[in-house]
């Protein structure tokens, strides 16, 4: 034994009950700050026949894309994990005045955010936010 | 509201009477008072133990304690406190004797704190110097050092969330105060807001000693404007033998829910000895009084280790590493949250000591301390629009040296400090309800660095047997610079630009105080000094940030001058055995070159945060008047029970003072107010701690009443709002189980009162007040083995 451990009552403890200090330290710095990571979905759904798409990735890198729906139904999805705190971002835009665009983000299966257009081609239908904190 | 003071006076009344009368009840007993030797100062938290019988109890606050119903007999009396020699008397008392000793410990020789500020015998100050102790801060439910500094008089802390509290002393704060851990370690925060003020990142649990040197007298720590704040942490001590000891803290607290944990180990013998230990607190949010729930949680850990050796007799090198973390930290009242914050402290440290040589101390220190602090606003609404993530980083490095010369009844320290701060810092904003997501990046801080190279001197000597002198001055060559600041809109166009950001001082600081003790229970201090700060980095560099107390955008001005103040105090000391101690002190300061905000024109500068009303910019303004007083009595030894009676105020103002009369959000006049008065200064206070020390000092409750009055004094410039009386109390007991356990427990806030204090700052966004917690349970346990 290295230390030569005397002179003061308490120390006996550490010296025959060793355990006693592991328990310390972990009562002491149990635990950190650990957060889970969330399951994104971006969703989309048009009838339109062409659509100007941009979402932020789990990466963190704005993507640009062009979809061509088979119809109604037909529906595009993108999946990725992300941080509490990260950014998402799911924007679109169509031509056509009769068509209509629904934009759906879901989190761990839950709907985070979700809008719909019909007949405006003006204006991009954006759903974004920050993946929530537990 | 409540009418407290007769009632105050009443307890005062009863108390004052009471004493005497449960003298009487006591038989046989040994009392006394326990003084540290080389302070000079009473010692706490002194373990006494008496045999036979094997009775214990533990000096307090004033270094008393007692024995009641001991036999007559002969005893032997022995007294242990970590870093003094063990004391071993023998006590002869005889029937029905009351015995009344006194007591000095005296340092070990192997550990001398030669480098604390309250570590030598000619350590007397004509000026007022508070001590809060480990015994003190155990007792509290304390989550940061704010929390304890404000239960000293005078003191007090801005509350933006539930920790992190900044210091605020006799109404000056910010850089006006000169925060330091360990004699000479200086930490410059990250946010501009200060949500991480310096004192923030050293946690409670690791704090030994707190130091309060208040007015701008003391000048070997650093440049003083106001006063000196020194966090004095758990260190590595050298022992005889090899031995190792612990001590650990587990706390729960029900108002906020949380829980914190404290470890530390320390070891070693003569020549090699360390230090490590460990915190965690983890809290939630809390409820007020009214039963609003304020989003105040936040989780903390560090862990900190010094290492310590002794080449040579009187030498004593030390290295020290301290890692601080932050995660999701709450502020209400500010527009972000502390998303995460990564501070490293890194220190080393010589010491050499010879009590029998003319140069008695030289102490050399050398440190670096690396803030990486995180903030943004999702938990805000606003991020529904724009996402706003701020990332700086802040340093702070330097060192000081400084040689103590005795000669006779004279002592002499010379020496220097440097310190050099340096900030970057960004913004970066995501719009994310527009197209194409676009991500503006504004700079915080544009390569921004503070120097200060600062020679000093105190004189201290014992003129007489009653008449003592401290003189003080110190040199400070000061330059601050940093890349031009400007401010740039989406498309690259410049907003703000201001090239001019470099500046130049040299200031002089004096200061001398006398302290003469006119009999053996009456004793006058006077203190004259000049302290002079130079603008902190948010002063001299912000570009358009919210900072303030009020709703403006605020600019940083790099041609701003040194604030200078002018300081008087004058205190009396009264001790008697009938009545026990008085102190009253007074001050007045007289500050030239005052910085406050002046407002631009919009023409001039466009205001970036919505909301605010516009910009305003650190001026100097001719002055400004401070003045007020602390109070403090405390009851005789011979009372059984101990009572500690405080009274502080504070006030200022301005002689001239702008106002900026806002209608719809805008601004659309002005007027001179006279004798404004100075915003976020704390109103009168009284506090009234009543201990009872029962089973020979083992356990003891506490009574804690405090009664704050109402602000009305309240700047008209600045926009600030009253702030109603209130009247608080909190119940405590502790109890010393064995000499390994103890544990206190108690109840703050009993009576669930709505309240908040003056300083703590407005819900963002609103009028409405950031209220104190409510009703809170705690408990502590505490084991040292």
């Amino acid at each position: 034994m290295l230390l030569k451990i005397k002179s003061y009552p308490g120390l006996f403890l550490i010296k025959h009950q060793p355990w006693l200090l592991l328990v310390l330290i972990i009562v002491a710095l149990g635990g950190c700050h650990k957060r889970d990571d969330k399951m994104v979905t971006y969703l989309v759904t048009s009838d339109a026949t062409e659509i100007a798409l941009q979402y932020r990735d789990g990466t963190g890198l704005l993507q640009k894309t062009i979809l061509h729906p088979a119809g109604g139904q037909d529906e595009w999805r993108h999946s990725f994990a992300a941080e509490q705190g990260d950014i998402v971002y799911l924007s679109g835009k169509y031509e056509e005045g009769h068509a209509t665009l629904k934009l759906m983000i879901t989190i761990d299966g839950k709907i985070y955010k979700q809008a719909q257009s019909t007949g405006d081609t003006i204006k991009y239908v954006t759903v974004s936010g920050v993946v929530p904190y537990d | 509201m409540n009418r407290p003071t007769p009632l105050l006076i009443l307890l005062f009344i009863i108390m004052h009477f009471l004493g005497p009368f449960a003298l009487q009840a006591q038989m046989a007993a040994l009392s006394g008072r326990m003084v540290l030797a080389d302070k000079q100062a009473e010692a706490m938290g002194v373990q006494i133990t008496l045999t036979p019988g094997d009775q214990k109890t533990t000096t307090n606050e004033k270094g008393f304690f007692r024995f009641d119903q001991l036999p007559a007999g002969q005893y032997q009396l022995t007294a242990i406190l970590e870093e003094y020699q063990k004391l071993v008397r023998t006590i002869t008392l005889r029937a029905d004797e009351m015995l009344v000793i006194d007591l000095e410990l005296q340092p070990e020789p192997v550990f001398l704190e030669g480098v604390e500020i309250t570590a030598s015998p000619f350590d007397y100050r004509p000026y007022l110097t508070d001590v809060v102790s480990r015994e003190q801060i155990e007792r509290m439910p304390a989550r940061d050092v704010g929390d304890v500094l404000r239960s000293q008089p005078n003191v007090s802390g801005i509350r933006k969330g539930g920790s992190n509290l900044d210091p605020v002393v006799r109404g000056l704060k910010f850089s006006q105060l000169n925060v330091q851990t360990n004699t000479g370690q200086k930490i410059e925060g990250g946010c501009p807001n200060r949500m991480d003020p310096a004192a923030s990142h050293i946690d409670i649990n690791d704090v030994t000693r707190i130091e309060i040197l208040k007015g701008p007298y003391a000048l070997r720590y650093g440049p003083n404007f106001g006063a000196v704040l020194n966090l004095i942490t758990e260190k590595a001590r050298p022992y005889e033998s090899w031995q190792l000891h612990a001590h650990a803290i587990k706390g729960w607290e029900s108002n906020p829910n949380g829980t914190k944990e404290h470890l530390t180990l320390q070891g070693g013998n003569k020549k090699i000895f360390f230090a490590l230990s460990g915190n965690r607190h983890d809290y939630g949010n809390y409820k007020a009084g009214n039963g609003e729930l304020v989003p105040s949680s936040f989780f903390k850990y560090n862990f900190a280790g010094e290492a310590g050796f002794v080449p040579a007799k009187h030498h004593e090198v030390r290295l020290a590493y301290r890692n601080s973390q932050g995660r999701d930290v709450r502020f209400p009242s500010l527009p972000m949250d502390e998303r995460s914050d990564n501070t490293h402290l890194y220190s080393a440290t010589y010491r050499y000591t010879n009590g029998e040589s003319r140069v008695q101390s030289i102490d050399a220190r050398l440190y670096r301390s690396d803030v990486h602090h995180e903030m943004d606003n999702k938990w805000r609404p606003f991020s529904d629009t724009v996402v706003a993530v701020s990332t700086i980083d802040a340093l702070n490095q330097g060192g000081r040296i400084d040689v103590g010369i005795r000669q006779k009844a004279a002592r002499l320290h010379v020496g220097l400090d440097y310190e050099n701060i340096h900030k970057e810092g960004e913004r970066i904003k995501s719009l994310i309800q527009q197209p194409n997501l676009p991500v503006k990046t504004e700079d915080l801080w544009k390569n921004a660095a503070i120097s200060n190279l600062g020679f000093f001197g105190e004189y201290q000597r014992q003129q007489t047997a009653s008449l003592d002198l401290v003189l003080s001055a110190r040199l400070d060559i000061n330059h601050g610079g940093s890349d031009a600041m400007v401010l740039r809109n989406m498309m690259g166009g410049e907003m703000y630009r201001n090239d001019n950001t470099s500046s130049d001082f040299v200031n002089v600081s004096l200061s001398g105080g006398i302290s003469y003790k006119i009999s053996s229970a009456l004793t006058l201090d006077v203190a004259l000094g000049r302290g002079v700060r130079n603008p902190d980095m948010v002063e001299r560099f912000i570009i358009l940030l919210p900072v303030g107390y009020d709703n403006y955008d605020y600019l940083g001005n790099p041609q701003l001058a040194p604030e200078n103040n002018h300081q008087f105090d004058a205190g009396m000391t009264y001790s008697s055995d009938r009545s026990g101690k008085f102190k009253v002190n007074g001050f007045y300061a007289y500050i030239t070159d005052f910085i406050t905000g002046v407002r631009l024109p919009p023409a001039q500068v466009m205001p970036q945060t919505a909301g605010v009303v516009g910009v305003k910019r650190f001026q100097n303004i001719d002055l400004a008047h401070m003045y007020g007083f602390e109070f403090l009595w405390t009851s005789p030894q011979r009372f059984p029970f101990y009572i500690n009676l405080s009274a502080a105020y504070t006030t200022g103002f301005n002689p001239e003072a702008t106002r900026y009369l806002v209608q719809n959000g805008q601004v659309v006049a002005t007027e001179i107010v006279k004798n404004d008065p100075l915003p976020e200064i704390p109103p009168f206070e009284t506090n009234l701690r009543l201990n009872y020390p029962l089973l020979n000092n083992q356990l003891v409750p506490q009574l804690h009443l405090r009664w704050a009055a109402s602000q009305n004094r309240i700047s008209q410039a600045y926009d600030e709002q009253t702030t109603q009386s209130f009247f608080i109390t909190n119940i405590s007991v502790s109890y010393q189980l064995s000499e390994l356990l103890s544990a206190s427990a108690g109840v703050s806030n009993l009576f669930d009162v709505a309240f908040y204090e003056h300083l703590n700052r407005r819900i963002i966004g609103s009028r409405a007040a950031l209220y104190e917690p409510g009703r809170n349970f705690y408990l502590h346990i505490i084991l040292t083995l």
